[in-house]
């Protein structure tokens, strides 16, 4: 049934993408909820026992480490609640299945702290109600499934309803849409009309690790120090009898793929023979080992450098440039955001236990990162604080006004009244036509954002800048700092400098490498 | 009437006429430019200096006067039956306290009194100079002592340099606060607390940074507070001090000095300072 969900979503993902809202290349909907479902999914497949509590247990695991964005963690949310229902069950019938839907739906608004009407939690409500319901008519699953699917539907109807801004752009809500359509997955796998199949690497997911638990923050088993990665290409690959034969080796083990290409990843203290191993069914590609113990030794002398403070502070971003000026700027360990792919409550929770330190500051620099960062504070062992920055550029600012000498609690004082003191100004291109506040949108528009609402759109870079700024500007700021993106060329970013500077003669100018993807420039006034 | 005498270094940036005016001996400090040796304040002066610090391949570096050159001064000013005070820059910055103290110790039979001002430029300077006045005043030898020594406590110094790497090289912080930001073009608004330079917060762009420096200022100052504004090669920022000051205080008069370099040499070119001393 899980598997049924996973494979309908993905085939429905761009649908579910689309419903998104926000015309910005961002880290969508579709696409979290489908990825923290593959990770639900592939920890359920490796339980060997068909026991449901046992299976919908590691599913609900597997979703919690890999939930992405804030769809995706309420997503987890449900899955754990659906398998507190099947607790103590091998089987279970229609009222318990029922009751375990309504619970899920508890359990995520539980989860938030603000619920809100008109968005997945609605929706997930009233499958839990139309599910219960439809018990005293019937023992059957297929038909409760089907009724709570109906319910679910109407829910999402009346979303527009509840939430104006999905009115103005006439969709229902993205995240009550993808949890409908892993349910109708699940009831097409139930009815038996698709083929199940196991679910199958592609080139996003192709990076994803398979979710590890967390240690108490000790540094990683050098037992077996060499981390092994690379393809195979070959066919008829038996991944499964891979993956028995390759346990032997190591330790860490993830086979994963298709019958003609598989990805191997262990931590082995034999490098050599896993390859030969691998040799003898296909072809290698990809191939890389790396030293853990040295890589550890090295991490730890830096560390110790870093480690003067008493604390240490994790962040999340993109692009190269930025992810620099993050280091220069004293965060232990940057996550890298991803292209349009928010990191999961695991990539946060690996950072948080990397550092060395026992007290932590995350800063998600994304407000699709938050709940996750949530999330992974309520997994580990150490004191972990929060900054609800939603832009790299409010980050950065929270860290400018840190000093060494600040104590914790300090530190989140100071930075939680740092982040409010920054505009951010965001400039990227319309993923699709929209409309806001009256004005068209054209799909290629370039689009000019004030902390996250749309101002400016304009046919041309320039004179969204332009225009963004003037708006920036409303606001009695004085220091203007451009990182530019990976799109732009630095000859580029510096003429336009100089036309700002031309422009705007009071204003103190900065321009960066920024290097992020998909945004052309992001823009800081303070 | 006691005859009492001023003795100070080279590092309280006090202009000739002052010292001429209050009959102050200063005692200059070294600095090691380009393998020659200046006297700080006689061979080489500011105008000199600013515009090749940024320019030269390895840093200047500095060092205290020797005790023989404070026995020298000791000894000429005590031929009249002259009592001494010597108030320096802070221990924690420069040996020059000590070669003082061990000068003194060698002319035991002399009244000399050798004082750790806490502090530097004219931080140093004010204090000085009051202590002049009150000398001219007639005040004794122990009554100025204890004015000194209740002054430098009550003197606040706020300065913003334009990058912390002067500091850092010259051991004056440590490498890695001097990192910190290091790509960003983050202005570090600094202090002395204790003699130790220490760092305030740090903000980002020339106006935030004078913004904050007249807020630190007016943080500390009272109606009677003599003010100091300083700079190292930086004339304009000094004007944008003395205006914002202007617009936003009542005070009206202050002292200019430019930072000279020995102290230069270790905040580098650009810095700006507002020093504050409450009588």
């Amino acid at each position: 049934m899980l598997l049924g969900g996973a494979n309908f979503l993905e085939a429905c993902k761009k649908e579910v993408d689309a419903l998104n809202v926000f015309p910005v290349p961002d880290g969508d909907t579709g696409t979290n909820m489908f990825l923290t479902m593959l990770a639900a999914a592939k920890e359920a497949q490796g339980c060997e026992d068909g026991d449901l509590e046992k299976v919908a247990n590691a599913a609900s695991m597997g979703s919690l480490m890999g939930a992405r964005g804030n769809s995706g963690v309420i997503l987890s949310q449900i899955l754990r609640g659906v398998s507190k229902g099947f607790e103590g069950m091998a089987q279970v019938g229609a009222k318990d299945f029922a009751k375990a839907l309504q619970l899920g739906a508890e359990t995520a608004y539980k989860g938030v702290l603000k619920p809100v009407e008109g968005t997945i939690l609605s929706v997930a409500r009233e499958v839990g109600t139309a599910a219960l319901e439809a018990t005293y008519g019937t023992k059957d699953i297929i038909i409760i499934l089907e009724a709570a699917l109906a319910g679910g539907e109407k829910a999402l109807a009346k979303t527009p309803e509840l939430l104006p801004v999905l009115k103005e752009v006439g969709v229902v809500d993205a995240g009550g849409k993808g949890y409908l359509v892993i349910l109708e997955g699940a009831l097409k796998a139930l009815k038996g009309e698709e083929n199940v199949q196991a679910v199958e690497e592609n080139k996003e997911t192709a990076n994803l690790e398979k979710p590890s638990w967390p240690t108490s923050g000790e540094p990683i088993n050098i037992e077996f120090p060499y981390c092994t990665e690379f393809l195979v290409k070959g066919q008829d690959l038996p991944l499964t009898k891979m993956r028995q034969e390759l346990e032997v080796f190591g330790d860490s083990l993830m086979v994963v793929g298709t019958e003609s290409i598989g990805k191997v990843h262990v931590h082995t203290n034999h490098p050599g023979q896993v390859l030969e191993y691998c040799l003898a069914l296909g072809s290698l590609h990809e191939i890389k080992i790396s030293n853990m113990i040295e890589q550890n030794q090295e991490m730890q002398l830096e560390s110790k450098a870093i480690d003067e403070q008493n604390y240490a502070i994790v962040a999340v971003s993109v692009g190269e440039g930025l992810k620099e000026i993050l280091y220069s700027l004293g965060v232990a360990s940057v996550i890298e955001g991803g292209q349009t792919l928010n990191p999961s409550t695991e990539d946060i929770v690996k950072a948080i236990n990397q550092t060395p330190s026992s007290k932590v500051i995350v800063l998600p620099n994304n407000k699709n990162i938050i709940l996750a960062s949530e999330q992974a504070k309520s997994i580990v062992d150490k004191e972990v604080k929060i900054i609800p920055s939603k832009t790299v550029p409010q980050g950065i600012a929270a860290l400018v006004v840190l000093e060494q000498t600040d104590s914790f609690e300090n530190a989140v004082i100071k930075m939680e009244a740092a982040i409010e003191e920054v505009i951010t100004g965001e400039i990227t291109f319309a993923v699709r036509d929209s409309q806001f506040d009256g004005i068209e949108i054209k799909q290629g528009d370039i689009l000019g954002l004030v902390d996250g609402k749309i101002l400016v759109v304009a046919e041309n870079i320039r004179e969204v800048v332009g225009g963004l700024i003037k708006q920036m500007l409303k606001h009695e700021k004085e220091l203007i700092t451009i990182y530019y993106g990976q799109d732009i060329k630095p000859t580029e970013a510096e003429e336009l400098l100089a036309e700002l500077e031309q422009e705007f003669p009071e204003i103190e100018f900065e321009v960066h490498f920024g290097g992020q993807p998909l945004y052309y420039y992001l823009i800081s006034a303070e | 009437m006691e005859k009492v005498k001023l003795v100070t270094d080279s590092t309280a940036d006090l202009p000739l006429e002052l010292r001429q005016k209050f009959d102050i001996s200063i005692v200059p400090l070294n600095v090691h430019m380009e393998k020659e040796v200046f006297k700080d304040g006689v061979d080489i002066t500011t105008s000199f200096f600013y515009p090749r610090l940024s320019q030269m391949a390895e840093l200047p570096t500095t060092s205290q006067p020797s005790p023989g050159e404070f026995q020298e001064v000791y000894k000429n000013l005590a031929q009249d039956g002259s009592k001494i005070i010597s108030v320096h820059i802070s221990s924690k910055l420069s040996g020059t306290y000590q070669s003082a103290v061990l000068a003194k110790n060698m002319l035991p039979d002399l009244d000399i009194a050798v004082i750790d001002s806490h502090s530097v430029a004219m931080g140093l300077g004010l204090i000085v100079l009051n202590a002049a006045k009150e000398i001219e005043k007639g005040k004794s030898f122990e009554e100025v002592i204890k004015l000194i020594e209740h002054l430098r406590n009550n003197v606040y110094i706020f300065f913003v340099v334009d990058t912390l790497e002067y500091l850092q090289k010259g051991g004056r912080i440590g490498k890695a606060q001097a990192m910190l930001g290091s790509m960003l073009n983050i202005k570090p608004i600094l202090t002395l607390t204790e003699g130790v330079v220490t760092p305030v917060e740090k903000v980002r762009g020339q106006k935030k940074a004078l913004e904050r420096l007249i807020k630190l200022t007016k943080g500390k100052a009272n109606e009677n507070s003599q003010i100091a504004i300083v700079n190292g090669g930086n004339q304009e920022g000094a004007k944008r001090v003395e205006e914002k000051l202007i617009a936003e205080t009542a005070f009206r008069e202050f002292i200019f000095s430019e930072v000279g370099p020995v102290v230069g040499t270790h905040v580098g070119p650009g810095v700006l300072g507002i020093m504050v001393l409450n009588p």
